[in-house]
């Protein structure tokens, strides 16, 4: 039975970083371009990403939507990095979740403190 | 390059190799830079790791996550697909009896090597009917043999009483409704099965 429970929530935090890791990725682009391994180490620390290596696949999706763009930057070290940067529909996108994130997360707060309200009744 | 280098880049394409494989499903120009952008974050760290040892290059594989989540985000089914194996599966275990049994048994190996099926539906393939349709027809043949051959009789009543006995008047009305319906049965049930098995494969695939 704990098991199932143990179970259910890491379904349900799975399908939430799933659902939100591109946005924050656009987030992350916000003011300044940045390199795959650089975003992929970020978001993996914020333990947003399951495995860094999710992010290509990832950028590959955002950047078929026309969010993100490629740019190839000259590197001290080695051949040249192929950067990503936001792109104006990127920007847009950026903006409406934020709303949209800011309204979910607010209503979702509210039910919680109101059943704790309940509970303590 | 010393050896340890080698084992470490043979781990590296191991790994490369086996995201290559979960992600064989993309078109090319789609997996190429996927795969040529995790290749070149292992570089990066690898870069970064000087001396590097096994249990890094380890720790750095794990790090990168297991194929199967690379496959999830490239918007894959978590099911790898067999291809052929999948796609002749159904069609195998309803038409592979015709060729003696062993067409059908090739099916039914196939569809139990196959992640594509739950547990539930391979169970139902197996068992309606062993054979598949070639069973269904076999057996419908018996049926049709056997209502003019047996002629059961009842009687009612018991020792020392009248007894009343009726004759049975052959394959009277009622069985032959009644041997349509078995004959239409026997044959729809391994067409249902196996057309189901055929869409949720395409489902899968979609």
């Amino acid at each position: 039975m704990h098991n199932m429970v143990d179970k259910n929530e890491a379904s349900w935090l799975g399908q939430l970083r799933r659902g939100v890791a591109d946005r924050c990725v656009l987030a992350l682009l916000e003011h300044r371009e940045r390199y795959g391994f650089d975003l992929a180490k970020t978001l993996s620390q914020a333990q947003v990403i399951a495995g860094e290596g999710t992010i290509y696949p990832l950028l590959s999706r955002l950047r078929r939507d026309g969010l993100v763009d490629t740019v190839w930057r000259e590197s001290t070290e080695g051949p040249p990095r192929r950067y990503y940067a936001l792109t104006p529909a990127g920007t847009d996108a950026l903006a409406q979740f934020r709303t949209q994130w800011t309204q979910f997360t607010r209503a979702v707060n509210e039910l919680m403190d109101n059943a704790k309200e309940v509970s303590s009744e | 390059m010393s050896s340890s280098e080698n084992h470490h880049d043979r781990l590296v394409e191991e790994y490369i190799a086996r995201i290559h494989q979960a992600l064989r499903d993309l078109p090319p120009e789609r997996r190429d830079p996927i795969v040529e952008d995790i290749r070149e974050h292992i570089r990066t760290s690898r870069a970064a790791m000087a001396p590097e040892d096994e249990a890094q290059i380890r720790q750095l594989l794990d790090d990168m996550g297991d194929p199967a989540a690379i496959r999830a985000e490239a918007g894959l089914p978590s099911t790898p697909q067999n291809g052929w194996a999948d796609r002749l599966a159904p069609w195998l275990i309803l038409f592979g009896g015709f060729v003696l049994i062993v067409g059908w048994l090739a099916g039914v190996v196939l569809l139990w090597n196959s992640s594509v099926w739950k547990t539930r539906d391979k169970v139902l393939a197996t068992l309606i009917w062993p054979g598949g349709l070639a069973a269904a027809l076999y057996a419908a043949g018996i049926g049709m043999a056997l209502p003019g051959s047996v002629q059961p009789s009842s009687c009612s009543g018991g020792p020392g009483i009248l007894t009343h006995c009726t004759s049975q008047p052959g394959p009277g009305a009622f069985h032959v409704i009644a041997a349509i319906l078995v004959l239409v049965i026997l044959i729809a049930a391994p067409i249902v099965v196996n057309v189901r098995l055929i869409r949720i494969y395409h489902r899968s695939v979609a």
